[in-house]
């Protein structure tokens, strides 16, 4: 029988067929306060159908299957749950047509329903506002048992689907951040275009009058920039299918600074071409970006990425208005370091929420350092590479002619970044690497 | 943006020169805020200062302050570092944004006479019948208690509620924890408090702090 078959076999006998919904009658739901019901226990299903690999293992060449017969294999795989499935979907388009309905949505958790005592706040309505009544007042789950990508405060009327391949980061001390929300809407907030919002006609009359070892510098430092916020962007997406729904705020927050670094990247690109070109690639910040995506918890992510790499860039954005050689760049940086900012903050206290949280503390302190220690390696690598460190000292200086000057300032800047970087492992309750750091007190030359 | 009291703007430093010393302006105290002949204490007349005021020497610009704050009290500056400052007559004293600043730069000013009725005794919505009240705001003290002095409605006369209507327990909340953080005990019986607030700025005049800031150690 065809698919077609059965399908239209399913639609002439839909009386007999049924919804695909009657499971859900035969099964009451637990039921737990306000428009947060229980769900342990409630089925999970599996996919419908396997594939040969997730998304994280595609394959060298960039096509869908090895051979022929991987091929037929998934797509003898996806006809079968077709076939089987078409007459019960069709059954209930059928109902319909004799003007019978299901409507058992309509009688789901009735008594989670119309509680609606929402406070909106002098902001409008925010997250916050809405996660009083979804969470009605207690702290979301600490351990989460739901997959797939429902919202939390969704009462489970269907089952929840295994949507990835390996487990979830299911805990909210691995996950959750109190300051996401907030700093979600800021974000979404203080969105800003690199099309628009810099004053890029400005900019290229000021380039223009610059010396060439100036425009050169910029472009070296843009294109770095433009390399290493990619890469952050990419850090901070790159967990997030991993992440439960339970602590979707987290997933929101990192998807803003995604959003954050493209734009980042695209404003120093645009800074280098205007410059005068592309200028270069740069290991140490693949080396970034290998740390980033390869991140090995939450919490390495938040240390490296958020908690202190883009603690350095903050601080350089900050320095920005002594190496900035025109208005405009000054612009950027402005522009920029607001949301790195948002991202330190972010990092930094779900990291200190962790390590004062955490049950075995001694094992996240000891795991914690192994990145850390990752970390002086990227510092002292980005301090010590001549294609980083020389333009910026151009920059600082005035010019190629004034470099040695602009050594001492980035000698400075180097202690700055170290005392940033330490502030910040003290903040985040990191102890005692003030002393372990292999950062030298002093910039190394 | 710019909802803030406005910071002046950080003298322009050539980036060419001076880098030693653009760096040290910009990592010791570029900024001063001067609440007291500022905006905020001359526009109420009330020439006091902020319940918690923000170290901008510390403030990164994260902006997790602001939006944690319920009554919009924390602005983002117009400058290029872009810190935050909190204005002090919408700020409630609430202590929210302390807890949610990644660099604890958010600090608590013990003398602030911004109560806005939190915890107050003579509240419109204490018990007791003291609707309408008015509060003297660190202005008028009790000669004998030394508690803040309130005013019945339609009335010109200050009253100390625990001396004249011998109701003991209504403390201003910030006379006693002034008391209390001085001497580290609570009140003696019959004693009177003892404090002191600096003399009001004039406008014009230097910055003024009112009473001991608590600073960062860095």
């Amino acid at each position: 029988m065809t698919i077609q078959d059965a399908a239209r076999e399913a639609t002439n006998d839909i009386l007999t067929e049924g919804s695909h919904r009657p499971m859900l009658e035969a099964e009451p739901l637990p039921k737990r306060g306000n428009f947060a019901p229980q769900y342990h226990g409630f089925p999970i299903i599996d996919p419908p159908f396997e594939l040969p690999r997730d998304n994280w293992s595609w394959r060298d060449d960039g096509w869908m299957f090895d051979d022929d017969e991987q091929r037929e294999l998934v797509a003898t795989r996806i006809d079968e749950f077709v076939e089987r499935m078409f007459p019960v979907w069709l059954s209930a388009g059928g109902f319909w047509k004799t003007g019978v309905y299901s409507l058992g949505w309509l009688e789901d958790n009735k008594d989670y329903w119309g509680k609606r005592d929402l406070a909106i706040s002098k902001r409008g309505l925010t997250i916050l506002d809405i996660n009083k009544v979804v969470d009605a007042g207690r702290p979301v789950p600490a351990v989460s048992e739901r997959v797939g990508e429902s919202i939390r405060g969704a009462p489970l009327t269907q089952p929840m689907m295994r949507t990835i391949r390996r487990p979830l980061i299911n805990q909210r001390i691995h996950a959750w951040a109190d300051s996401a929300p907030p700093l979600y809407e800021e974000a979404v907030d203080r969105q800003w275009s690199a099309t628009r919002d810099i004053p890029w006609a400005q900019l290229q009359a000021d380039t223009n009058k610059l010396p060439y070892s100036i425009n050169r510098a910029s472009a070296m430092l843009a294109s770095m920039l433009g390399q290493l916020e990619i890469d952050a962007g990419l850090g901070a997406c790159s967990v997030l299918p991993f992440i439960s729904h339970e602590y979707q705020e987290t997933i929101w927050f990192h998807l803003t600074q995604g959003m954050d670094e493209a734009r980042h990247a695209e404003v120093f690109k645009k800074r280098a071409v205007m410059a005068g070109g592309i200028a270069g690639t740069f290991t140490n910040t693949d080396f970034a970006a290998f740390l980033v995506l390869n991140s090995q918890s939450m919490e390495w992510l938040n240390f490296f990425l958020q908690g202190v790499g883009e603690g350095a860039i903050l601080s350089l954005f900050r320095m920005g208005e002594y190496i900035a050689p025109t208005e405009g760049d000054k612009e950027i940086y402005r522009r920029c370091m607001q949301d790195e900012a948002r991202h330190v903050s972010f990092g930094q206290m779900r990291l200190r929420a962790f390590m004062q949280g955490v049950e075995d503390k001694e094992r996240a302190q000891s795991e914690i350092q192994v990145i850390a220690r990752a970390t002086d390696a990227f510092f002292l690598q980005f301090f010590t590479d001549p294609d980083i460190v020389e333009p910026i000292a151009v920059l600082a200086g005035g010019g190629v002619e004034k470099i040695d000057d602009g050594i001492a300032w980035v000698r400075s800047f180097y202690q700055v970044v170290r005392d940033d970087y330490l502030n910040r492992c003290d903040s985040m309750g990191v102890d005692g690497w003030r002393a372990k750091t292999l950062l030298p007190p002093v910039a190394p030359f | 943006m710019g909802r803030g009291p406005e910071l002046p703007t950080r003298e322009h430093t050539n980036p060419h020169l001076g880098l030693f010393a653009a760096i040290a302006a910009l990592y010791s105290h570029p900024y001063r805020i001067n609440f007291t002949a500022g905006g905020s204490g001359a526009d109420h007349g009330r020439g006091g200062t902020v319940a918690l005021y923000i170290d901008v020497d510390v403030c990164i610009g994260c902006g997790a302050c602001e939006y944690g704050c319920p009554t919009g009290a924390i602005g983002k500056t117009d400058t290029q570092l872009g810190v935050f400052v909190i204005e002090t007559h919408k700020c409630n004293d609430c202590g929210v944004c302390p807890t949610v600043c990644p660099v604890d730069c958010i600090f608590q000013e013990p003398e602030s006479i911004i109560c806005h009725e939190r915890g107050c005794p003579v509240a419109p919505t204490a018990r007791g019948g003291y609707a309408g009240w008015q509060c003297s705001e660190l202005t008028n003290f009790c000669d004998q208690c030394g508690n803040v002095l309130w005013s019945a409605p339609g009335s010109d006369e200050w009253v100390c509620v625990r001396c004249d209507l011998g109701q003991p327990q209504r403390w201003c909340p910030k006379v006693a924890s002034l008391a209390k953080g001085r001497t580290g005990q609570r009140l003696p019986k019959g004693q009177p408090v003892v404090y002191r607030l600096e003399p009001v700025a004039e406008p014009g005049d230097p910055d003024v702090l009112v009473g001991s800031v608590p600073r960062r150690n860095t």
